[in-house]
């Protein structure tokens, strides 16, 4: 059910859910409870809950940080730039994509075979299920957002980055996490700044369609 | 209250509506689960749309489509641009495909039956389980019986297989017969094929009954030739002349109501205006005119001799006839009720021999012949007919005939043919009744052993058009989705069971994807073939001029005197209307009820969805003491029905009009327990000279049940008479 409200809410930032509950708490009264309930919830949406529990503990702080895996070996959605940008530039779809198990194979058909959350993962390879990761980065229905211009318009703006840099920008240092989660709002407002700081358009119907 | 302060319950209140807001407004659970495919489908990236082109198997006249499919899953169905017989469009059907697909009733599972046959109690097995019980009782079968709709190509080539080993045969069931009209043009033009009526390029078109925008032979194709046909500036005429009004009489510039089963006199009637007014002004019509009867024998039908017995007052026949020969090229076709009369054939018969008295034969606007079916793919195999349904059924009942293995696929002969018929008894006569399909039905609920079958967009296959639209067209259908369910093709199936059983002398082909290949590779040959498999698939299959068009015939086979008075079941005092069934345009004659789109698709007509209707004129409504959405029992000599009124002053006085397609026991939660089957209500006659059932020569009363329950209806009438209940829609002006 938390994750339901996970992707319903608007996030907010600590520093916006200190605001409205403020707010709430001087105006009081029982009209606005609905609302402080709705922003108490909403905040679980963002920063407060942390990273969810996922059916395999998968570590990118091995994958990325110890073994150096580009994120786009992987997330094969994402188009190649940045300074690792080759003449090659698969095919992109508007997700960065969950990896196939099929993928993960490739390496752990050798690689950690003991580790028991490997055997997790051969399990499923072996009875052909397919595993169901709990979204961590979830925007709203009605906002049509697309990897592609975003990492190439980043890649434009900052040439020295590498892939990793640019993913960084929104999903934080992944490398370093154990488990992922969300670092930034991801709200409207958080979109709209960075929009604003990197001069992307502001229409409506860039994001609205 | 006592104990609860107002503010502070105001206060518990809206925290709780809160809550509830939210918590119903929370998205579901799986959106907040991101699924990792199993393996990585090659040139596939989650989210990204894929197209596949394939057979559209739920449009009579083969139609080709392009489904667009995102991750494995099918979403869209669009006509295949360039396909000669769609031409880039699709039907309700065709759209509404995906439902069916995706229906979580669909058979899911072969199924063994438990408890006496017809009850539909069934256990699930598994198909090692499934194929055995199906070999071991065709091993001993002595003439095993194949049962399938109307088919053609590769299907063919596999039954073939299975019937040169065995003593067995194979029959065709149409749930709605195509022998009168294939009969009538054999007769008056000599095809053996349905010919090409080329609506598009005609100047004027009259229809005896032919709904070609809605269910009439290839209605895709017929409603875009419809398109340019009504193309401005050379604008063609549309005339339809029926007992019922179809959609197609609904877009005429001229509708005509003519007395059931004297289509024929009234087609007469117009040739002799045409004949004594020589309205082709020169005497083409003469030859025709001679070899029929001559102009004695056709003055027999002149308009104010027929006028009584058609109902049409001479000058509206004349008017007709000027029109019709006075936009050349003309074209004359006939379906529906009228050609399910007892005299149906020749009723078809005259209809056709109009487009030789004004010479619109051969050439582009009128009728022209079709080519042949390519050597590779095997055209249309010839349907079995009412009348010999019938002989086997009174055959298997009184023991004449026994038949110990019957295999029925995608069909349902116990739902279609009349009660009186008995078909469902003669099934359990069989000894061993094996029935495939996508969804349960009247006849697969007797069967002992239930298969599911694949979904035609989960399977291979091809087809030759039929009618072809004036070329030789092949399409080819592929797989676009893996089946989510354990089910399989039938193709897959007979050619298991084939090898099974004869072991001696296997088919050639282990799977129908190899049997499907192979017949393409005959057709284009094996230089370059890899690539040009690719491109059959792509395109959805291959079209050309094509070869083996037969001649026309130099007179026609048939005379004026063969038209006979149509003979209706039903004393005329004690039934006093004429029960004329339709097909409905969404599902037609019942085999796609099971979808939810196409139960909710209006009829065109008077948007009534969901149920079973009759259709009376108002004056015959006020007669009866009913109105609308009241219900009345329709009896008939051999059955009795329920149905809701619906007043429509486009039905005769003398009619009640009733849909085909609803009333089923077995299927999905959508069809069963809903409205009646009026095919069940129908006397068993066949029409002469072509053995079709004659659906439209039964006579009715309509009784009143006493009852009252509002038809679910997309229009609004406003008519004091009606109830003033809120409408299941509302329409707002906007």
């Amino acid at each position: 059910m938390l994750d339901a409200f996970r992707a319903l809410l608007p996030r907010l930032s600590p520093k916006q859910l200190i605001v409205i509950s403020g707010l709430g708490a001087v105006l009081g009264g029982g009209a606005i409870a609905p609302v402080i309930l709705l922003v108490v919830l909403g905040a679980m949406g963002g920063t407060i809950t942390g990273p969810p529990e996922q059916p395999i503990a998968f570590d990118h702080s091995v994958h990325v940080g110890k073994a150096g895996i580009a994120c786009e070996f992987c997330h094969r959605g994402i188009p190649v730039v940045g300074n690792t940008a080759t003449a090659m530039s698969a095919p992109v779809s508007a997700a960065a994509t969950i990896p196939s198990v099929e993928q993960c194979m490739f390496c752990h058909a050798v690689v950690a075979t003991d580790s028991p959350e490997v055997q997790k993962i051969r399990a499923a390879w072996e009875t052909g299920t397919p595993i169901d990761w709990v979204r961590v980065h979830r925007l709203p229905d009605h906002v049509d957002f697309v990897h592609d211009p975003h990492i190439r318009a980043l890649a434009e703006t900052h040439p020295s980055f590498t892939t990793a840099q640019i993913c960084a920008t929104c999903h934080g240092d992944v490398a370093s996490m154990t488990e992922v989660e969300q670092v930034r709002a991801l709200n409207m407002g958080d979109c709209q700044g960075c929009h604003r700081e990197n001069s992307a358009p502001l229409d409506c119907a860039v994001c609205h369609k | 209250m006592s104990g609860i302060a107002r503010r502070r319950f105001l206060t518990g209140a809206a925290a709780l509506a809160g809550g509830a807001t939210v918590v119903a407004c929370a998205a579901p659970e799986r959106e907040s689960r991101v699924q990792s495919f199993v393996h990585s489908p090659e040139h596939t990236l989650p989210g990204q749309e894929l197209w596949f082109a394939t057979a559209c198997a739920h449009s009579t006249g083969g139609n080709s489509v392009v489904v667009r499919t995102v991750d494995g899953r099918a979403k869209k169905v669009e006509g295949t641009k360039g396909f000669p017989v769609n031409l880039g469009k699709t039907n309700v059907r065709g759209q509404a495909g995906v439902q069916s697909l995706y229906n979580p009733d669909r058979l899911k599972t072969p199924l063994r039956r438990r408890g006496p046959r017809g009850e539909g109690r069934f256990e699930a097995i598994g198909w090692p389980e499934a194929l055995d019980l199906l070999t071991e009782n065709f091993s001993s079968a002595q003439n095993p019986l194949i049962v399938t709709g109307p088919t053609s190509g590769t299907h063919l080539r596999v039954l073939a297989e299975f019937l040169a080993n065995s003593e067995g045969r194979h029959l065709v069931y149409e749930a709605q017969d195509t022998a009168t009209i294939r009969e009538a043009a054999r007769l008056i033009f000599g095809y053996t094929r349905l010919p090409h009526f080329d609506i598009a390029n005609a100047g004027a078109v009259l229809s005896f009954g032919a709904d070609f925008l809605g269910t009439w032979l290839s209605p895709v194709h017929y409603s875009t030739a419809y398109g340019k046909f009504r193309e401005e500036p050379h604008r063609g005429r549309l005339i339809q002349i029926e007992s019922h009004m179809s959609l197609t009489g609904a877009n005429a510039d001229h509708w005509v109501y003519v007395n059931p089963g004297q289509e024929g006199a009234l087609a007469l009637s117009i040739a002799q205006v045409i004949a004594a007014e020589n309205l082709t002004g020169d005497d083409r019509w003469f030859d025709p005119v001679n070899a029929v009867g001559g102009l004695d024998a056709l003055n027999a039908y002149a308009p104010e001799l027929t006028a009584a017995q058609t109902g049409v007052a001479p000058e509206t026949v004349r008017e007709i006839a000027r029109e019709f020969a006075g936009h050349p090229p003309a074209l004359s076709i006939a379906g529906g009720a009228g050609l399910a009369q007892t005299n149906g054939l020749d009723n078809a018969a005259a209809a056709l021999l109009l487009n030789r008295i004004v010479g619109s034969t051969g050439a582009a606007g009128g009728v022209r012949p079709n080519p042949a079916a390519p050597s590779a793919v095997p055209g249309s195999a010839a349907a079995t007919p009412f009348n010999q349904w019938g002989a086997l059924s009174t055959a298997l009942l009184d023991g004449s005939e026994t038949v110990d293995a019957a295999f029925f696929y995608d069909v349902d002969p116990v739902y279609g043919l009349p009660a009186s018929t008995r078909f469902a008894d003669a099934l359990d006569a069989m000894s061993f009744v094996v029935g495939m399909g996508t969804f349960l039905n009247e006849t697969l609920a007797r069967a002992d052993l239930v298969l599911p079958a694949t979904h035609p967009f989960e399977e291979w296959g091809d087809f030759v058009a039929d009618p072809a639209p004036n070329m030789e067209v092949v399409g080819y259908q592929q797989p676009v989705v893996t089946s989510w369910t354990n089910a399989r093709s039938f193709g897959d199936v007979m050619l298991a069971l084939t090898a099974e059983l004869y072991p001696d002398s296997p088919p050639p082909w282990t799977t129908m994807r190899d049997a499907v290949r192979d017949g393409a590779q005959a057709l284009i040959g094996q230089e370059g073939f890899d690539h040009g498999w690719i491109e059959l698939l792509r395109t959805g299959g291959r079209w050309q001029e094509g070869e083996g068009r037969e001649d026309q015939a130099d007179q026609p086979d048939w005379h004026i005197n063969l038209l006979a008075e149509p003979v209706f079941a039903g004393d005329t005092t004690e039934f006093d209307l004429h029960l004329i069934p339709f097909e409905n345009v969404a599902f037609g004659a019942g085999s796609e009820s099971a979808n939810p789109w196409l139960q909710a698709t209006p009829d065109p007509l008077t948007t009534v969805t969901w149920t079973t209707w009759a259709e009376l004129n108002p004056a015959t409504a006020r007669r009866l003491g009913v109105k609308r959405n009241d219900v009345v029992h329709i009896d008939t000599p051999d059955g009795t029905l329920r149905a809701r009124v619906y007043e429509a002053p486009v039905v005769p006085p003398d009619v009640v009009a009733v849909p085909i397609g609803q009333g089923r026991e077995f299927g999905s939660r959508w069809n069963v327990d809903r409205g009646a089957n009026v095919m069940q209500t129908l006397a068993a006659q066949a029409v002469a000279g072509s053995g079709a059932l004659a659906w439209g020569a039964t006579r009715a009363r309509v009784r009143p049940a006493g009852e009252h329950d509002r038809l679910p209806t997309l229009e609004v009438i406003e008519d004091p008479r009606n109830d003033g209940e809120a409408p299941p829609v509302r329409i707002t002006s906007g």
